[in-house]
């Protein structure tokens, strides 16, 4: 199995009363409420321990994006991978992913890509998303076109880095006479794409077709298991069977030296990542035509309490496997088990949350690297 | 005053795009072009029938009429109308629209001007007034958006949240992102109004609090034969809130 360490870069100094004052994290949360200094300071911190992943033997360090939000701080993860690049020599630097929906002009995407696979001799692994709903009203970009402009996008990124330019595309929404990326990417044909869901059809139907790796990101080991058959089946429809190298979990862990230390301290960062983070009305969450009218009602209940604070109870993400928390040994026999029943040869690892502080985290991944990766990379 | 529900429900077919169109009355016809709430039947069209041949249509991609791939602007509906008095076999209607639906109506005109006889046209959105903020429709629940809709609030009907929205709901809400969502008002509009030579009565609830009456004020400055119908005490929906004085003023309009 390969192992990857995932950071999303919160802003963690949010107000004690934000849940008073505000009902969002996204969009229309003020960046007055952003302080420049402690982001300098957050934002090293979190290099730093992404970093420190690469010496702990971590396979991969990941990074994502996402715009106008405490939950975040990576507008361009490109950015970050670049920062990234440079300071590491071994792991492959995951983008889990480039919303290429939200770009008008995706070649941008595929030179910047193909400049961080150029600079770190091809360890980039290139993930495409298409934004959530809460990016449709930062951008004010049209959700109900957001799906068809994912799959052009996804196109003409493909065409820059493989077809010898100049070449030209015609599509629906994306016209471009000239698409010819300077550099093209190191790794032939191109970078590995990974395409991370939380469950949707569509995204699983397509990377299924591709071969492209699904990233299941945020769920409850029941919507796992039916993505992860979902896939399996896909590809057998598509004519191969599925290795589990293309199946990829992404999940919360957190390792603290006893079951009960890491589950006290794991508590008090997920309240703060669900109950602060997190935020924002439903509306964010599902803008009209970001989900096809006849599974929408159905989808919007699935995912019931998701942006309101308080709706998620610590046990019950225990007992879901939204977040797994223990010893060393505790998370490494989990995961074990769960590998079993799930099969899933990628484990993405949030090993940083909500408001965990920068020694924590590091004991967290020190703890994963020494005590469970081992296990799990001979799986 | 005739309050029995006596409409015909038919699905009929616009160069390859199936509409469902709701018809009663006789006499002139007239054209009812719905808002960002959706089509159907209603009290107002119910009154109207008993002195016109009301053609109440859902438009594309609302309700249950077909939306084409390619479909996604106040232009396409636009043509889309010239299209449905072609297949209909009307050479001329009055037109009447709501809100989204007056906006189309005047696009039609703008495009077709020969078909529209007269032009009624109801607190309708999409007027760009420079350097204005509108109300964002986008940002506000379905419920909190039905509220402001309405000056006397206890009236107001029951809207379902997010999670028990029926799918023709859902649609509607989506189509109308479709058209409005990137940009939710056309800076030419007033522009080009300047050249329509139809005669066209612009009536406003003066408590608008989506679109303010001073759209209203800007339409009529800028339709030459125009005639602005304020009424009072009245909010987003004067068809539902004071149709009585919308229906008289139409008749003496007519």
């Amino acid at each position: 199995m390969e192992i990857y360490g995932f950071h999303l870069m919160p802003y963690m100094n949010m107000p004690e009363d934000f849940n008073d004052k505000y009902d969002s994290a996204w969009v229309t949360y003020s960046n007055s409420n952003f302080d420049p200094k402690y982001g300098h300071e957050l934002y090293n911190l979190y290099l730093d321990e992404l970093e420190f992943c690469e010496r702990m033997g971590f396979d991969g360090i990941g990074v994502n994006e996402h715009h106008q939000t405490a939950y975040g701080l990576m507008p361009s993860p490109n950015v970050m991978a670049a920062t990234l690049a440079r300071r590491t020599t071994k792991v492959k630097i995951a983008i889990l992913g480039n919303a290429i929906s939200l770009r008008d002009h995706p070649q941008r995407v595929a030179e910047e890509v193909a400049m961080l696979d150029v600079i770190t001799g091809g360890r980039i692994i290139s993930g495409f998303v298409r934004g959530i709903g809460a990016e449709y009203y930062s951008f004010r970009l049209d959700p109900t076109k957001s799906k068809e402009r994912f799959f052009e996008a996804h196109d003409i990124i493909i065409q820059a880095w493989t077809q010898p330019g100049p070449t030209s595309y015609h599509g629906k929404h994306y016209h471009f006479t000239h698409i010819n990326s300077w550099p093209v990417p190191y790794q032939k044909p191109h970078p590995p794409i990974w395409c991370p869901s939380q469950g949707s059809r569509d995204t699983i139907h397509f990377a299924a077709e591709r071969r492209y790796p699904y990233l299941q990101t945020f769920s409850s080991i029941p919507s796992v298991k039916k993505s992860f058959d979902l896939y399996r089946e896909a590809a057998e429809e598509f004519g191969y069977t599925a290795p589990a190298e293309q199946l990829g979990w992404s999940v919360l862990i957190y390792c603290a030296e006893t079951d009960a230390r890491a589950l006290e301290e794991a508590e008090e960062h997920a309240a703060y990542f669900f109950s602060k983070h997190l935020v924002m009305p439903t509306d964010f969450l599902f803008p009209p035509g970001y989900l096809p009218a006849e599974t929408h009602q159905k989808t919007v209940q699935s995912k019931a309490g998701l942006g309101t604070p308080g709706a998620f109870q610590f046990k019950d993400l225990i007992d879901r496997g939204m977040l797994i928390a223990g010893s060393p040994d505790s998370v490494r026999d989990q995961l074990i088990e769960l590998n079993r029943t799930l099969g899933f040869g990628k484990l993405n690892i949030n090993m940083h949350f909500g408001n965990m502080p920068h020694h924590r985290t590091m004991k967290n991944i020190e703890l994963l690297g020494k005590h469970v990766l081992p296990a799990l990379r001979a799986l | 005053m005739n309050t029995d529900v006596s409409y015909s429900l038919e699905t009929i077919d616009v160069r390859g795009l199936r509409v469902r169109l709701y018809r009663a009355g006789k006499g002139e016809p007239l054209l009812w072009l719905h808002g960002a709430n959706g089509g159907g039947w209603n009290p107002f069209l119910q009154q109207l029938s008993s002195r016109y041949e009301v053609l109440a249509p859902e438009h594309p991609g609302f309700g249950q009429s077909d939306l084409p791939d390619w479909f996604d602007s106040i232009e396409d509906m636009a043509f889309h109308y010239r299209d449905f008095l072609d297949t209909l076999g009307y050479e001329r209607v009055t037109i009447c629209g709501s809100s989204l639906g007056g906006w189309i109506g005047l696009q039609l005109a703008l495009i077709q001007a020969h078909r529209v006889k007269k032009l009624i046209v109801s607190d309708v959105a999409g007027v760009h007034i420079p350097g204005r903020d509108s109300i964002d429709p986008f940002t506000l629940t379905v419920p909190q958006l039905t509220e402001r809709c309405f000056y006397d609030t206890s009236r107001l009907p029951k809207t379902p949240q997010l999670s028990e929205m029926p799918v023709e709901m859902i649609r509607n809400r989506a189509m109308f992102a479709r058209l409005t969502w990137e940009r939710g008002c056309d800076p030419k509009l007033l522009h080009r109004l300047g050249g329509l030579s139809v005669p066209v009565l612009i009536v406003w609830g003066r408590q608008d609090e989506l679109v303010p009456l001073s759209s209203g004020e800007k339409l009529k400055k800028a339709i030459p034969d125009s005639e602005l119908f304020v009424i009072d005490e009245c909010g987003h929906l004067p068809y539902v809130e004071k149709p009585e004085d919308f229906l008289n003023r139409i008749a003496s309009f007519i």
